[in-house]
């Protein structure tokens, strides 16, 4: 149910990327649209009123693969419903621009969320570097109060390490600081303020890093993807983060975006699949992947050795760290990938609602309807009765499990989306193929 | 000395003809209803004597407890049917009599004695007519009339009272039973919340507290409908009452619902000014004084006088027995008492009234004012209630139910955002009823309808009634 206008807009992304830049044209489109339809209900008088309050509008998160290096030194990472950082070459020494200032991001259509970020997004576009070479970056401060960059995990000097009052003065707002060194371990990293950091983080400004091996055929992969995870408390019918929540969240990201609104990973039958996946929220999250044994490779402390590797469907992430999975994709179908944790493949949710399981409600309905007009009893057989019906709901709120599937309401939200494995795809195409079509007698009967 | 007694024979017969007036059945009631009708605009004013035109009257009240009552048939019944009022109007007829009595003389005194001697007998008889009288009889007839307009003037004020006791009493009614019916909804939301939480226990999903909690909000409730309910009792009791009604004529009904304000607010401008020209019992005061007037007039002309009588006696001389006839004349002696007591007492009695009547105005227009002051706060409360606060306690409702719709609030959470919508509802009843009565109040105030204001301008939105808004 893509409009037209949101139609034209992917479009126009495509026009203007550079060469080799994709825009997923056809992304979680088909998914998306009860969380459209919810958006459009919750459209109300008020919301129009504070656009502030209620988020406002942000453009569509697209996946936009970076352009190859003329030079060929590396394959881009594909960083999912984000970007990766352009960069120039200045005198041999690449040069990378960072402006950290607010931004409104889309968690999924129907949610705008008041962030901080860099260069109009969160996660901040990922920093891809090789092995070795120099980079120069400079930070532009547009927030409205000090920061620093912190390269987590990044072996560079003392001096240039981010840590506001310890390694350097923070940056002020409208100052622009320069961090410059060559990092040698090739792998997954992060960016992240080390000012006010609480409630920066809390506010979204984080992004990864990559670190490409000198010698493009080390450890080559055909498909490499990057993933942040991050948590937030912004209540329903809110838009901005509680930056003082410490435990309570009640939205999980992959790069910012929750499902129905992270696009899928579209691999091709047989690639070598490598997803880096960072975590600064506040808490671990297992990262499962449905239909293959995967392992896990590195950290953002460097390669694991192969002896050192084992098999694993689930991976813990643990905060303030990185970890790399690879695999083959040699089973063709759509595969669920999310966080084990199963509140967090949720979007907002109550967790102080009257138990209502097995209760019998039979005729309360009628008896609450004739006193509050609209109400609907739920919950004595479960909460699967949500994801059946959009039902209004409060402005800039996502339903807490939404998404359709080709058989019906995919009751998920949060950290959650889809492996799709596909025969034929050709290199670089990272467009939605659609759902899987599973071959006759492969799938569940119903008696 | 022969004629003289012969021209005043005639003269006294002409006197006791002229005395013997008769009472009229009327009593001044014409002049009671013209004055209260014009104050009532629309209501018909009736004294009920015991003649066929009474079952009219019955006739009227059965009609119009038929259907359910507005204000102004309240008013009309009880300006029919209401016992008290009906007695009061007796004491027009007292009035008149006394009018009456004031231009009667007083009847000529016989006397006799009798002397036995001896041998002897000696008879006499005179007849004394008090001459005092005839000379003031004027002076006092219109005293008297002074009093009976007085007594005119307490009619229509008591109809007035009447009136605005009934409108209180059934704004109040009214509300009573708007009150109830919100009230039981709210009562009704609890039963649900407890039958909800009785539901969850069955289940094994509650803790006994917590459902405990739910059952004792519902009982506090349940007392709290019946006070609510008696007071209805009460209230409904208080306007059968004032309107006469007893045994089936108890079971009228009443509007859903008060109306609503007007959007327009009358203006003080002018209305103490009405309230002085119309109020009765300015009327009564002035005509207390017009009275005290008239009483010292009469005290001062009297002066030290109190008796005057002439007559004629005749009497048998036992020595010739012969009949002696002359005239008897009997006066007071101002020896001791020259009436300067009298005329003081009617000097102080009339700088009372005077008083009085400054003390009456006085209080008159701060009435005015108050009552016009608690009309326009009751007004704009209600206005505010509507525009305002009605449609916010709706928002929460429906925000309820959205949050509700996304599993993010319970049951309990919404049932307790519909109490709170009925709660306001209460509040906003209350201040509807605030302004019906002040209206009420307002009008007592000024003994008549508010002027007609000038052509309303169009209805805007309810200010926010502020302590700097009030005038």
């Amino acid at each position: 149910m893509t409009s037209r206008r949101d139609f034209f807009s992917r479009g126009a992304g495509i026009l203007t990327a550079t060469a080799g830049a994709v825009g997923l044209t056809r992304s979680a489109a088909a998914q998306q649209a009860p969380a459209q339809a919810a958006h459009a209900a919750a459209k109300g008088p008020g919301a129009r009123r504070a656009p502030q309050l209620a988020g406002g509008t942000a453009p569509t998160a697209r996946t936009v693969v970076p352009p190859a290096p003329a030079d060929g030194s590396y394959r881009p990472v594909v960083t999912l419903n984000a970007s990766s950082l352009p960069y120039t070459i200045s005198a041999g020494v690449k040069e990378f621009r960072l402006v950290a200032q607010p931004v409104k991001r889309e968690f999924a259509p129907g949610m705008v969320v008041n962030c901080w970020g860099y260069n109009a997004q969160t996660p901040g576009p990922t920093i891809e570097m090789v092995q070795g070479e120099r980079v120069r970056i400079f930070v532009k401060n547009e927030l409205p109060e000090w920061t620093t960059v912190h390269w987590h995990g990044m072996l560079v000097p003392n001096g240039m390490d981010g840590v506001g009052g310890l390694t350097q003065p923070q940056i002020p707002p409208g100052k622009t600081g320069v961090y410059e060194f060559a990092i040698d371990e090739p792998g997954t990293y992060m960016y992240h303020p080390h000012a006010d950091e609480m409630v920066q983080m809390a506010m979204g400004l984080m992004g990864m890093v990559v670190v490409h091996p000198k010698d493009p055929t080390e450890r080559a992969i055909d498909r490499d993807f990057a993933i942040m995870l991050h948590s937030w408390d912004v209540k329903p019918g809110t838009a901005t983060p509680n930056v003082a929540q410490m435990l309570d969240f009640d939205m999980w990201t992959f790069n910012s975006r929750v499902f129905p609104g992270i696009d899928p990973l579209p691999v091709r039958l047989g690639d070598r699949v490598r997803v880096r996946i960072g975590n600064l929220s506040m808490t671990s999250h297992p990262i499962h992947l449905h239909g293959y044994h995967f392992h896990q490779t590195a950290t953002d402390g460097g390669r694991i050795p192969d002896s050192a590797q084992w098999p694993m469907t689930t991976v813990n992430v643990p905060v303030g760290a990185t970890v790399d999975i690879e695999f083959v994709a040699d089973r063709p179908g759509d595969w669920a990938f999310h966080c084990h944790k199963s509140h967090h493949a949720m979007n907002a949710m109550s967790h102080d609602i009257p138990n209502m399981i097995g209760v019998n409600q039979a005729g309360m309905d009628k008896r609450i309807g004739g006193l509050v007009p609209g109400y609907m009893a739920m919950g004595s057989t479960g909460m699967a009765e949500m994801a059946k019906m959009a039902m209004p709901l409060p402005r800039n709120t996502l339903p807490m499990m939404a998404g359709k599937g080709p058989f019906g309401p995919l009751e998920m939200g949060g950290m959650f989306t889809v492996v799709k494995v596909r025969e034929g795809l050709a290199p670089g195409d990272y467009r939605d193929p659609g759902w899987y079509r599973q071959p006759t007698g492969t799938a569940m009967r119903l008696l | 000395m022969t004629d003289k007694r012969k021209g005043l024979l005639p003269a006294l017969a002409l006197l006791l003809l002229g005395g013997c007036t008769a009472v009229p059945g009327d009593a001044g009631f014409a002049d009671v209803r013209r004055t209260a009708s014009a104050r009532l605009p629309g209501e018909q004013v009736q004294w009920n004597r015991g003649t066929p035109d009474d079952k009219r009257e019955t006739d009227a009240v059965a009609r119009l407890i038929e259907s359910p009552l507005a204000a102004e048939s309240a008013v009309q019944i009880a300006l029919l049917n209401n016992p008290r009022l009906q007695a009061e109007y007796e004491r027009l007829g007292v009035s008149q009599a006394a009018l009456v009595q004031a231009g009667l003389l007083a009847n000529p005194v016989f006397s006799t004695d009798i002397l036995v001697g001896d041998s002897t007998i000696s008879p006499a008889f005179g007849v004394v007519q008090d001459f005092l009288a005839v000379f003031t009889r004027s002076a006092r007839q219109a005293i008297a009339a002074s009093d009976f307009d007085r007594v005119k003037d307490d009619m229509v004020n008591k109809v007035l009272d009447l009136a605005a006791d009934v409108r209180s009493a059934y704004y109040t009614a009214v509300a009573d039973e708007q009150e109830a019916d919100l009230f039981g909804q709210a009562v009704a939301t609890l039963e649900v919340a407890a039958d909800t939480a009785e539901r969850q226990s069955m289940a094994g999903n509650i803790n006994p507290r917590d459902q405990t909690l739910q059952q004792a909000q519902y009982a506090k409730a349940i007392v709290e409908r019946s006070r609510i309910e008696a007071r209805t009792t009460v209230d409904r009791e208080r306007l059968d009452r004032l309107l006469g009604l007893s045994g089936d004529q108890t079971s009228w009904n009443l509007p859903d619902r008060l109306p609503d304000p007007p959007s327009s607010k009358p203006s003080l401008d002018g209305l103490e000014k009405v309230a002085i020209q119309r109020r009765l019992d300015l009327a009564g005061a002035r005509q207390d004084l017009q009275t005290a007037t008239y009483a010292l007039d009469l005290g001062r002309q009297l002066g030290w006088l109190s008796v005057l009588g002439l007559g004629v006696q005749v009497e048998k001389d036992p020595d010739t027995h012969k009949w002696l006839k002359g005239p008897v004349v009997e006066l007071t002696l101002p020896l001791f008492d020259q009436g300067q007591a009298r005329v003081a007492t009617l000097e102080a009695e009339q700088r009372e009234s005077r008083k009085v009547l400054v003390a009456l105005a006085t209080d008159a227009r701060s009435e005015v004012r108050e009552a016009w002051a608690r009309l326009i706060a009751a007004q704009e409360a209600a206005a505010f209630y509507k525009v305002t606060i009605l449609p916010l306690q709706q928002r929460v409702v429906d925000e309820n139910a959205k949050l509700a719709s996304g599993m993010l609030i319970g049951i309990y959470d919404v049932l307790r955002g519909r109490q709170d919508q009925l709660d306001a509802a209460r509040d906003y009843v209350e201040a509807l009823k605030d302004y019906w009565v002040a209206c009420a109040r307002l009008e007592r105030a000024i003994a008549g309808p508010l002027p007609a204001t000038p052509a309303a301008e169009p209805s805007k939105q309810a200010s926010i009634p502020s302590a700097g808004d009030r005038p």
